[in-house]
């Protein structure tokens, strides 16, 4: 049996005292497109900032395809292959789409390939390669979120962990997004999507986990988390 | 022991000290409190507001200058320290107006900036060695000095404390921890930091005007060296910045260290010195009224986000 | 009117020389946000390393700026690992204040080392050529205070292209701009960090050089060089370097004009007169935006 692409197990994790993480466990097998739904503070993206090596779980463990990652630095983990589109986009908005794309290519693995990776990237976001002069900070909403997401695949990732990318974006734009996300999955790349809701992810990912308050409180097919996500806002009035 | 019983009694045996022991103890003494005072005055702004301030020679000398320029020319020396110590008050508004209203290093670049001319302005345009007049010196005694000095001692840390348990001192405590999130429940950052100056500068000035009073002769020029202001954050970080107790505790390790190594030449001093702030400043940031708790959490250390 | 004239040229020479010390400091405090008021006794340093290899080897000052800077460079990796690197974990504003107070007492032992090592007093780089100068009509430029210019100009220029033009100097403008995401860009931050710095106090050994060479230097002109670069810093903001050094060059002309005019003394007051205008007319501040 293969090592599964992304592990976690029971990472708990805090900024300063404030406990964020409660024992979250997820398994993600190579080549899936998983998503992570929840409410607003669940602990999403922090599960992702522990995957990344921007926070260092309390406890709890992290693997990559057989390997453990948690302790490592967050330029460590991008070189083994882990690639985080975060939350807000985080572009370098004063440089150009060219040098942002050029900049997710940075590790030595990515750049001996980093002008075939480029070719591919224009490839698939025909936009950027218009706008390669342009800064980022001047594109559109959608643009800024294809170029993050772009930037991400300059790394050549085998793992993809896209945090909310269809927050503050059109439906239109939405479905443009996704419908990146399925063709990079195509290509082999394991994709780990976080979303507030689980409708914009609900036709691309077949399998998902819902987190709150910390923790994984349901897992399933898409439907059983709709079905899951609905009860729970009734409970809590959402 | 509890706080105020051994403040009480550290009061009571710093005021008998004239009684029991002879000058050079009570000249040391004197240099003790003398560095309370100048250490509490700092702490007030940068130990609870979290200013940093660079300039503080400024404030310490202009009081020096104008209490001992008053005092010579037949001013009671009352009202020459009053006088130096609102000085020192104008100067802090003078570079406080402007870079207080800014988040960031801009107050610590503007008070660096003002002692630094300062400096330069007076070694230029008083070049003179500054000596007392002969009548002065014949009726020179030293304990008038020395219970000055206490006085001040007890006002900056009274001052400290009564603000460390008042609203203003909580706002000061809030700006601190998080200018923006003290500005959102309310508190007024501006004026609050501005307030913590004035009072600051004006204890740095009274100190200042002590060290005029106290002091036979010495170049103008001397009592706007950086070394003061330097003194100041050292025994603030000694001590333990932003404590009541912390400054008046920095102050004494550090006069008797100094005395224990004779360490005359300045040069020496502030190479020796160095090397102290540094290492508390990083491997003992609560300082020595600390100690305590930090060897206890070293046996609890909790794994830190990366 | 040619005493003017003449004043001003003045100026704005020994302002190239501003505008270099204060690059390296934005340098640092663009990318790792720690301000380091010791930057004045790094280019103490370098002019120190330029005179005794003059002294001792006969060494040629612009030749000794090979030596300078790559040393400063090391003393520059020194003082990151020991000292500045230990406060990168901290919270934003903390970082800020520990550095200055850090670098403030760095400043102060770097002062007194410097006293006791070379004494107080003032040296200077006597090459041959140092007396020469060039005349344009009324004009008279000492021949290496233009060199000076000359070589902060290219110097700088070298810089701007590293910065735009390598994978390394996109890391640094990277890190400066967003720290977070240059870490998820596999960017090797703390490395990053480590090299800004170094190359700040490079800067500040090749300014160093220059002026002991163009001018004298001495252990105490550490602090009055830190201002310069501050104020020079608090005028320009971290936009261009090219802007900082149009800044710099704003302010040698306005101190020579000041002390021309007004005497002397006044030369240093107008740092800190331009430093309050500055900041009552763009109280929105100037250190905002990365490089």
């Amino acid at each position: 049996m293969t090592a599964p692409a992304l592990e976690l197990r029971g990472v708990q994790a805090a900024y300063g005292d404030a406990q964020v993480l409660w024992g979250v466990d997820w398994q993600v097998n190579p080549g899936e497109v998983v998503a992570v739904v929840g409410p607003n503070g669940a602990g999403k993206s922090t599960a992702l900032r522990v995957v990344a090596g921007l926070l260092r779980p309390l406890r709890g463990e992290v693997w990559f395809h057989g390997e453990r990652i948690d302790g490592l630095s967050p330029d460590q983990v991008v070189e083994r292959g882990v690639a985080l589109v975060p939350e807000g986009r985080r572009l370098f908005a004063h440089m150009t789409v060219l040098e942002n794309l050029l900049l997710g290519g940075y590790t030595a693995r990515a750049r001996s390939v980093r002008r075939q990776t480029l070719r591919e990237v224009f490839e698939l976001f025909p936009v950027l390669a218009e706008r390669s002069g342009q800064t980022a900070g001047t594109l559109s909403g959608g643009q800024q979120q294809m170029l993050a997401i772009a930037r991400g695949l300059m790394s050549r990732p085998r793992l993809l962990l896209l945090d909310e990318p269809s927050l503050g974006l059109a439906p239109v734009v939405v479905q443009q997004v996704y419908e990146v996300v399925r063709r990079i999955a195509l290509q082999g790349v394991t994709v780990v999507v976080v979303e507030q809701n689980v409708f914009p992810v609900l036709h691309h990912a077949p399998r998902g986990y819902l987190m709150a308050g910390g923790r994984v409180v349901a897992q399933g097919s898409a439907e059983t988390l709709v079905r899951t996500e609905v009860v729970q806002r009734s409970y809590v009035g959402g | 022991m509890n706080p105020s019983v051994a403040a009480a009694a550290a009061v009571a045996l710093a005021a008998a000290l004239p009684w029991v022991a002879g000058d050079a103890a009570v000249n040391w003494g004197l240099l003790v409190l003398l560095q309370v005072t100048v250490a509490q005055s700092w702490n007030l702004l940068g130990g609870y507001g979290g200013q940093v301030n660079l300039g503080h020679a400024a404030f310490f000398g202009i009081g020096a200058l104008v209490t001992r320029g008053l005092w010579v020319q037949g001013t009671p020396v009352v009202g020459a320290l009053v006088a130096g110590s609102a000085a020192a008050a104008v100067a802090g508004l003078v570079v406080g107006l402007p870079s207080l209203r800014l988040r960031g290093p801009y107050f610590a670049i503007g008070t660096l900036a003002m002692a630094e001319i300062l400096r330069i302005v007076v070694g230029t345009t008083l070049p003179e060695v500054s000596a007392l007049p002969s009548d002065l010196i014949t009726g020179y005694r030293l304990v008038p000095r020395y219970y000055l000095a206490l006085a001040l001692a007890v006002l900056s840390t009274a001052v400290v404390w009564r603000v460390s348990c008042s609203r203003f001192g909580m706002g000061l405590v809030a700006i601190r921890e998080d200018e923006w999130v003290a500005e959102t429940v309310g508190v007024d950052t501006y004026r609050h930091k501005l307030a913590a100056l004035l009072l600051s500068a004006a204890l740095a000035g009274a100190a200042g005007g002590a060290f005029g009073y106290y002091h036979l002769s010495f170049y103008p020029q001397f009592v706007f060296s950086p070394v003061w202001t330097f003194d100041a954050v050292l025994m603030v970080f000694l001590g333990g910045i932003g404590t009541v107790w912390g400054p008046p505790v920095g102050a004494t390790f550090f006069v008797l260290l100094r005395e224990a190594l004779a360490l005359r030449l300045t040069e020496l001093h502030v190479l020796v010195f160095g090397a102290v702030f540094v290492v508390v400043v990083l491997t003992l940031p609560g300082g020595l009224v600390d100690v305590a708790r930090v060897l206890r959490a070293m046996r609890v250390r909790r794994p830190q986000p990366a | 009117m040619e005493v003017w004239l003449q004043n001003v040229t003045f100026g704005a020479l020994v302002g190239g020389l501003y505008g270099l010390a204060a690059v390296g400091l934005a340098l640092v405090f663009g990318v790792l946000r720690m301000l380091n008021v010791a930057h004045g006794e790094l280019i103490m340093l370098g002019g120190y390393a330029t005179f005794w290899l003059f002294t001792l080897w006969g060494t040629d000052p612009y030749v000794s700026l090979l030596v300078a800077a790559p040393a400063l460079f090391a003393v520059g990796v020194g003082l990151y690992e020991g000292l500045f690197g230990r406060l990168v974990r901290l919270h934003e504003e903390s970082k800020v204040q520990l550095s200055i107070l850090i670098g403030f007492g760095l400043a102060l032992v770097l002062h007194a080392l410097a006293i006791l090592l070379w004494t107080a007093d003032d040296r200077a780089v006597t090459a041959e050529y140092a007396g020469r100068v060039l005349r344009a009509g009324p004009l008279v430029v000492p021949l290496t205070r233009l060199a000076g210019l000359g070589v902060a100009f290219a110097v700088l220029g070298a810089l701007q292209l590293f910065l735009q033009r390598t994978d390394a100097g996109r890391a640094i403008r990277a890190t400066a701009e967003d720290w977070e995401a240059a870490f998820l860009m596999g960017i090797p931050v703390r490395r990053v960090y480590r090299t800004a710095f170094a190359l700040g106090s490079a800067l500040a050994g090749v300014a160093g050089s220059l002026v002991a060479v163009s001018d004298a230097i001495s252990p105490a002109i550490g602090l009055s060089w830190t201002l310069k670069a501050l104020i020079v810093v608090v005028l320009a903001g971290l936009g261009s370097i090219f802007g900082t050094f149009v800044a710099g060059v704003l302010l040698g002309v306005a101190e020579s004009a000041a002390a021309f005019a007004l005497g002397g003394a006044f030369r240093e007051v107008v740092g800190l007169v331009l430093f309050v205008a500055v900041l009552a007319v763009r109280p929105q501040g100037l250190f905002g935006r990365g490089l």
